[in-house]
């Protein structure tokens, strides 16, 4: 019994030095970029051996990421269109999901492997043709256009994901709702996805990260100032000569900070939603 | 596209020129460089599929049972899950970086190495390297669809088991393995295409350098686009998607072929 | 039942994103026309080689216009340097609205060849600037099939920048000739203190270090021309990359990543190696005049010093002449008003200032007399360079083939191989020689 117990420590201690090391290195990189914001000068920056800890602390990256450059712009856009890329993916995906969901219809199992297939195609590929497109339909430059073709690359994934839910959720439910006399629809929004809520805040947040992270898209379809959005604005960082490292650092965080919270809010959504059903295919 | 020479240098001189852009790939100028970026493909994907896989597994299980400040630190290791592949990228290239990356000084003081070595300049480590950041990329996504098939798992059966006197590796395989069987392989599908098609970190640490010696085919793709040559592009990205509908027809195949053994 | 549910699902669908698209086309057509009812214009003008400190420098001057000229506004657009090229080939194939756009000695022959851009001599020949123009920005001008398609800004000049305070410590003398550079960079390298002689260019657009070497070995006049760099006066179609000094110099170029260089040059690019030099790893840097804005910004004046381009073993010392300026587009929609932008952004008051902010050699040879900064300090190194046209020669490679634009993206691999060891002087110089050869069977003479 001694032995036992002397294992289960042993065992203990192994999962929690694991556990440790795991964080170190994941959280590591994020501590690194933190540090390089905060030292002020390049001879800091690229001293070698390495110096961990700034000799100054100093916010001089991020006010000039804020007041130089037009970053506080480039962040409301990217709300925008993350924000509309969320809303509008979800709201089709739940729509388009319950459809294959409860319904039997040929060509059912083609159009998951359809969805499927859009995630095979390299993105980079289709943007020439696209700006061409948008050219000519003169949609170019537009915040809307770009938190369009932002719904429209997320909505295979909310389709896939919304699914699972919806197999998750018994029919029962709804038809019981039915009965006292609600539509189909006003079943689905009053019933069902209050029901599904952790599934759908899943589904969000994804379509917003990845909406907020896009860069190539958001490159090529975007020219004026106003209307870029962070990923852009970093890119530019990256200059002939060098990359502003400091300020690089800088804006990586200030992006990364409602990433991050939106993540701490809903983590707990993501993993109990998708244990609902997201992924039983 | 990828039939005609389509390239924006001479707009006047875009023509069919059937497979042209394929035999280039396969056996023509560009046969090199497209073979060395087909088995780095393979490299890319199977090498950081695996240890995603396996470290993403192993943390799911240790997260299973919850312990004091478990959601805390399952937020926290979620984190990379959040950024972009271009800022990851662009994270691991200064931490890699051969003069003043913190990698090397970390290496130099625990001293393994005794001077500062340039791992994205070397042929021999650069593949590796992006290989690294995209596995530390890629964990988190293995951990929270594996913690959520986890807790989706009935507690009566290991309940059952325990009265069985069942150990642990039995329990694992006879228990949390089938039941969580659909997840990981549908997580694995949607994951090794994903990884096929994410040239992003290599683009913004490598660029495919040195030599090519880091490209994948995506990452090839990319570079043909910047030169613009939009028929090459169209070759590579066309042949992406067979090799990858080929793969998913396959894996369907055999997945469901495991299913109905059962 | 089940298909009326169907069509009424997509026709949800339809009518959500008919109605996102009702929305982008209502506020584009406000914030896209170029000249709206009260006659106004606006000049939009796209750059490539971006970065914050020049859109502002273009800015002042555009705003300086907009001043004298009412009714017309000015936009720059600015994309992220790392993908603007390929961005401007897309703009410009979609005749986006852009009247003005940079162009690279790189971009020239693209932008020509498909018409994307027009001839100038209608405005150039009424230009009473015209006649301050230096040789240099006359011959730039025209170097596309003899026709004005760009006026250039400056000229991107190299020069090697080196540490005066390591130098003088280790008791050495100021670089003249590569081999100068090789010996001070042996004793200057320190691996384990990570220091190093000299900051290589292995990555993008590293060949261009390696072009002047061979240049420098053979001399400019064994050249066909020496705006096609890469064939003798042979004739021929023949290419340097047979020649016996030309493998010399290859082998010179290697030594000198092999043994005074970092290993981490072999991928660095612009960025790196100008970094390298301003944080402390290296000691010397052959660049461009832009780098003298970086280095006075972020390094003590007692830190660094300038010298100009080193000599090879044929006694010249030949630089790329590199230059970019800005074209008209030819579906511009006011042609004259951007054109008119286009002279007066040249002229040589502006194109002085521009110069002294962004750091290139000025286009007007009034532009010392205009500002002692052109006479005196660090640029008056080019000012003497260009007293002695005997030693000091400037080539470049044969960009007006359109094999060009493939080579570039692929013999930066080549030589990173050759580099590593991956394949052999040999092969490295066959390749070169049938790419050049095969180009030139296929586009013939075109200099």
């Amino acid at each position: 019994m001694k032995g036992h117990q002397a294992s289960k420590a042993i065992g203990k201690t192994i999962k929690y030095l694991f556990l440790s090391l795991y964080l170190i290195i994941v959280i590591f990189p994020f501590l690194w970029m933190l540090l390089t914001s905060l030292k002020s000068s390049q001879g800091e920056i690229y001293a070698f051996p390495v110096r961990y800890l700034p000799q100054a602390p100093s916010f001089v990256n991020y006010s000039s990421m804020l007041w130089k450059g037009n970053f506080s712009r480039y962040m409301l856009n990217s709300f925008i269109v993350s924000g509309i890329a969320g809303v509008g993916s979800v709201f089709i995906g739940i729509l388009a999901a319950y459809v294959i969901s409860r319904y039997r219809f040929k060509g059912q199992g083609a159009i998951l492997f359809f969805f499927l297939f859009t995630q095979m195609i390299p993105m980079f590929i289709m943007l020439a043709p696209l700006y061409q497109m948008l050219s000519k339909m003169n949609m170019l430059n537009n915040i809307w256009t770009l938190a369009l073709l932002y719904v429209n690359m997320m909505i295979p994934f909310s389709v896939v994901t919304l699914r699972g839910f919806f197999s998750g959720v018994s029919s029962t439910i709804e038809e019981a709702a039915q009965i006292d006399g609600c539509g189909r629809l006003r079943a689905l929004f009053n019933v069902i996805v209050p029901i599904m809520l952790p599934g759908i805040a899943a589904t969000f947040i994804f379509a917003f990260i990845n909406s907020w992270n896009e860069l190539f898209m958001a490159i090529m379809f975007i020219d004026v100032d106003q209307f870029k959005t962070i990923p852009v604005g970093l890119n530019a960082l990256i200059l002939k000569y060098d990359i502003k490292w400091g300020e690089m650092s800088a804006g990586a965080i200030m992006a990364l900070v409602p990433t991050i919270i939106l993540f701490s809010f809903a983590q707990k959504y993501m993993v109990e939603g998708l244990s609902a059903g997201a992924v039983k295919g | 596209m990828a039939f005609q020479s389509y390239n924006l240098v001479n707009i006047n001189n875009i023509k069919w020129i059937g497979f042209d852009n394929f035999t280039n790939l396969f056996s023509g100028s560009e046969q090199d460089d497209f073979k060395l970026a087909l088995w780095n493909t393979v490299k890319w994907v199977f090498i950081s599929l695996a240890f995603q896989f396996l470290i993403g597994f192993a943390l799911a299980l240790l997260l299973k049972k919850k312990f004091h400040g478990s959601a805390v630190y399952q937020g926290l290791i979620f984190f990379p899950w959040a950024v972009s592949g271009f800022l990851i990228g662009i994270m691991w290239r200064w931490m890699f970086n051969g003069t003043s990356g913190v990698i090397n000084d970390i290496l130099i003081r625990m001293g393994i190495l005794d001077q500062p070595f340039g791992f994205l300049a070397n042929t021999s480590t650069s593949l590796a390297s992006v290989i690294v950041a995209n596995i530390w990329y890629g964990i988190p996504f293995f951990t929270i669809m594996i913690t959520a098939a986890l807790r989706g798992v009935a507690p009566e059966l290991y309940e059952a088991a325990d009265v069985d006197g069942a150990n642990v590796f039995i329990k694992f395989f006879k228990i949390t393995v089938p039941s969580i069987k659909s997840v990981l392989m549908l997580t694995v599908l949607l994951r090794v295409i994903w990884i096929f098609n994410f040239p992003d970190l290599i683009y913004s640490m490598t660029n495919g350098g040195p030599g090519g010696s880091s490209n994948i085919i995506t990452s090839l793709m990319m570079q043909k686009v910047q030169s613009l040559d939009y028929g090459a592009a169209s070759a590579i990205g066309l042949l992406c998607i067979l090799f990858l509908s080929v793969y998913t027809i396959i894996y369907l195949l055999f997945t469901k072929f495991t299913d109905s053994e059962e | 039942m089940k298909t009326r549910k169907v069509a009424a699902f997509l026709a949800t669908i339809m009518a959500v994103s008919s109605t996102f698209v009702g929305c982008s086309n209502g506020t584009n057509s406000s914030s896209n026309n170029a000249q709206d009812n009260s006659g106004n214009v606006t000049i939009t003008m796209v750059e490539s080689l971006t970065s914050p400190e020049r859109t502002a420098v273009l800015r002042e001057i555009a705003d300086k216009y907009q001043e004298s000229h009412k009714g017309v506004t000015v936009n720059i657009i600015s994309p992220p340097l790392e993908n603007a090229d390929t961005k401007i080939t897309q703009m410009l194939q979609a005749q986006q609205d852009v009247d003005i756009v940079e162009v690279r000695d790189s971009t020239l022959t693209q932008f020509a060849t498909n018409k994307w851009i027009a001839a100038l001599e209608k405005y150039v020949d009424q230009w009473d600037e015209k006649d301050t123009l230096t040789t240099s920005a006359k011959e730039a001008m025209k170097t596309f099939q003899n026709t004005d398609y760009l006026i250039p800004y400056g000229f991107y000049h190299r020069a090697i920048f080196y540490r005066k305070d390591w130098f003088q410590k280790a008791g050495l003398e100021a670089p003249k000739t590569w081999q100068d550079i090789y010996d001070a960079g042996k004793k200057l390298t320190d691996a384990s203190n990570s220091k190093y002689g000299y900051s290589f260019r292995g990555g993008s657009s590293g060949y261009q270090y390696a072009d002047t070497l061979y240049w420098s070995y053979i001399g400019v006049e064994e050249l066909a021309n020496p705006n096609a760099g890469y064939y003798t006066k042979e004739g021929n179609g023949k290419t340097i990359f047979t020649l016996p000094k030309v493998k010399e110099a290859l082998h010179f170029y290697k030594s000198l990543f092999k043994d005074v260089s970092p290993k981490d040059s072999v991928a660095w690019g612009f960025s790196e190696m100008v970094q390298g030099f301003v944080g402390g790893t290296t000691a010397m840097l052959i660049q461009d005049p832009e780098v003298i804005a970086t280095c006075s910004s972020s390094m003590k004046d007692d830190e660094w010093d300038m010298v100009a381009f080193p000599a090879g073993p044929s006694g010249e010392a030949v630089s790329p002449n590199g230059f970019a300026g800005w074209g008209l587009t030819s579906f511009s929609k006011h042609p004259d008003q951007a054109a008119d932008f286009l002279l007066f952004l040249s002229n040589s008051e502006n194109n002085t200032y521009f110069a002294k902010k962004y750091s290139t050699i000025p286009i007007h040879s009034d532009a010392a007399e205009k500002d002692s900064y052109f006479s005196t300090g660090k640029f008056a190194l080019y000012l003497k360079t260009e007293e002695q046209p005997d030693v000091y020669k400037y080539a470049i490679q044969p960009q007006m083939y359109e094999a060009f634009a493939q080579y570039k993206t692929e013999v930066d691999k080549k030589y990173q191989q050759y580099l590593n060891d991956t394949i052999t002087d040999d092969q490295l110089l066959k390749w070169l020689d049938e790419f050049w050869t095969e180009a030139y069977k296929a586009e013939g003479k075109k200099w």
